[in-house]
């Protein structure tokens, strides 16, 4: 069979799960959203047509799914209707309780999508910019053009917090 | 004070985050999903004897591109040659150029030596190195980098990211740029040494052109504007190509609104072109 097997699914997110699951948080800040997030990308991979054999193919794809699948979810209807402006997460977040990670990682999450998720590749996964424009699909300029703002944005979110970005080291 | 590495931190916190535990297979693969699982197989069987006749016409068609390419080949290397060494901007009406790339004599050993210098890069064996350092000041990036900005004089440079990838031969800078009381988010490309491709430069798929300004002897920028309004200018300086975002009439919205999504500016189009005069003269 050319499609993934149970087996091999409960294989594959056993060793890229976290992975999966760390990146969808990133995005939608919500241990809820997180888990919905998780499982579409789960039926995603079952629903592939043929097996991706390279290991690190096979994680680019599924941190590629993982970000289309945030970016379907702001889309969706549902999230729409929970939210009252552009910035609706931050707000939501605000109220939350489940607000269980450290400063660093809410400052990331106070960065637009297009900055968070490039810093995330670079800083957490260590791809390159080659890498990360080949698994997001942009240019290199557009990449390290986005991962150079989004430092300088990112150092500006630390400031405001009351921590001092000089101790920080990029 | 205690010395905090970025990456570090954001790394311990990050394997922090674990996926819930009962989000494993054993849970995926619950009665609604295997049901799911079956209609999918169905699905894929059924869309197998399409993909056949799919895959015929697909490799025809793909033998006839393969065809003209060899024709074309020809052409497109004498095309190659003669953008060698160019700044260029493409946008999806025109493409432009700001005439010959000149090799940014940067300071390489010192920049990597240097303590405050990080590195980060890819994994696996096709692992590229780039090294990165923000800079609180002109004089200190210049110090460290070799790195030329133009009018540093004249001009005040805060907030510099320098960025280089030395395998590649390039880098990037971005920077608040200030002038007489307006103020410029600008990024910035640039060859190093080492640098081996034919051209460099922005696209601007989204920008339309709205004026070509002429400064100084065979200078030459371009004001760009986004359907959202959003409004910078290309200019080639010092060996930088730099993308610079302008105010577009709005000087009193507030920076959060402002620095989305193209970077800070307080300057308007009128006072960059007083700045743009300035690197003219």
């Amino acid at each position: 069979m050319s499609s993934y097997s149970p087996g091999e699914i409960e294989k594959i997110l056993e060793r890229y799960g976290d992975t999966i699951y760390r990146m969808a948080y990133l995005q939608v800040k919500s241990r809820n959203e997180a888990d919905d997030i998780y499982q579409e990308v789960c039926l995603k991979l079952l629903r592939q047509e043929s097996k991706i054999d390279d290991d690190g193919h096979l994680k680019a794809w599924l941190l590629r799914t993982t970000v289309n699948c945030c970016k379907d979810y702001w889309k969706s209807a549902w999230y729409r209707k929970v939210t009252f402006d552009n910035e609706p997460v931050m707000e939501r977040q605000d109220v939350s309780e489940e607000n269980e990670t450290g400063y660093v990682t809410e400052c990331m999450q106070g960065l637009s999508e297009k900055y968070r998720v490039i810093l995330h590749l670079y800083y957490y996964e260590e791809y390159s910019i080659k890498e990360i424009g080949r698994i997001l699909r942009l240019k290199e300029n557009t990449v390290a053009s986005r991962l150079s703002r989004g430092r300088s944005k990112l150092k500006k979110i630390i400031e405001k917090g009351g921590k001092n970005y000089g101790v920080y080291e990029f | 004070m205690e010395f905090m590495n970025f990456k570090e931190c954001y790394k311990a916190e990050m394997d922090a985050v674990k996926k819930t535990p009962n989000l494993t297979g054993e849970i995926l693969f619950t009665e609604e999903v295997r049901k799911q699982f079956e209609n999918c197989e169905s699905e894929k069987r059924q869309r197998a004897g399409w993909a056949k006749t799919w895959r015929s016409v697909v490799f025809a068609a793909v033998a006839i591109c393969m065809i003209g390419t060899v024709i074309n080949h020809e052409k497109v290397e004498g095309l190659a040659k003669s953008l060698f060494g160019m700044f260029t901007l493409s946008t999806d009406e025109e493409e432009m150029d700001f005439g010959e790339m000149e090799i940014v004599q940067m300071n390489m050993e010192k920049f990597i030596a240097d303590p405050e210098t990080t590195k980060a890069g890819g994994t696996g064996e096709n692992k590229v190195l780039s090294y990165n350092h923000f800079f609180g000041s002109y004089e200190k990036m210049n110090q460290v980098s070799g790195i030329v900005l133009p009018c540093a004089d004249k001009v005040e440079y805060t907030d510099i990211t320098v960025d280089v990838v030395p395998e590649w031969g390039y880098g990037h800078i971005s920077a608040q740029m200030s002038c007489d009381g307006a103020s410029y988010n600008v990024n910035g490309i640039y060859a190093v040494n080492e640098f081996g491709e034919d051209s460099l430069g922005y696209g601007d798929r989204n920008g339309a052109t709205v004026e070509k300004y002429e400064y100084g002897k065979d200078k030459r920028a371009y004001f760009l504007e986004a359907p959202d309004g959003g409004l910078r200018v290309y200019f080639a300086e010092e060996g930088i190509l730099f993308q610079m975002t302008v105010c577009n009439g709005e000087p009193d919205v507030p920076e959060e609104k402002a620095s989305l999504p193209y970077g800070f500016a307080t300057g308007t189009k009128e006072q960059a072109k007083v700045l743009l005069d300035l690197f003219g003269e």
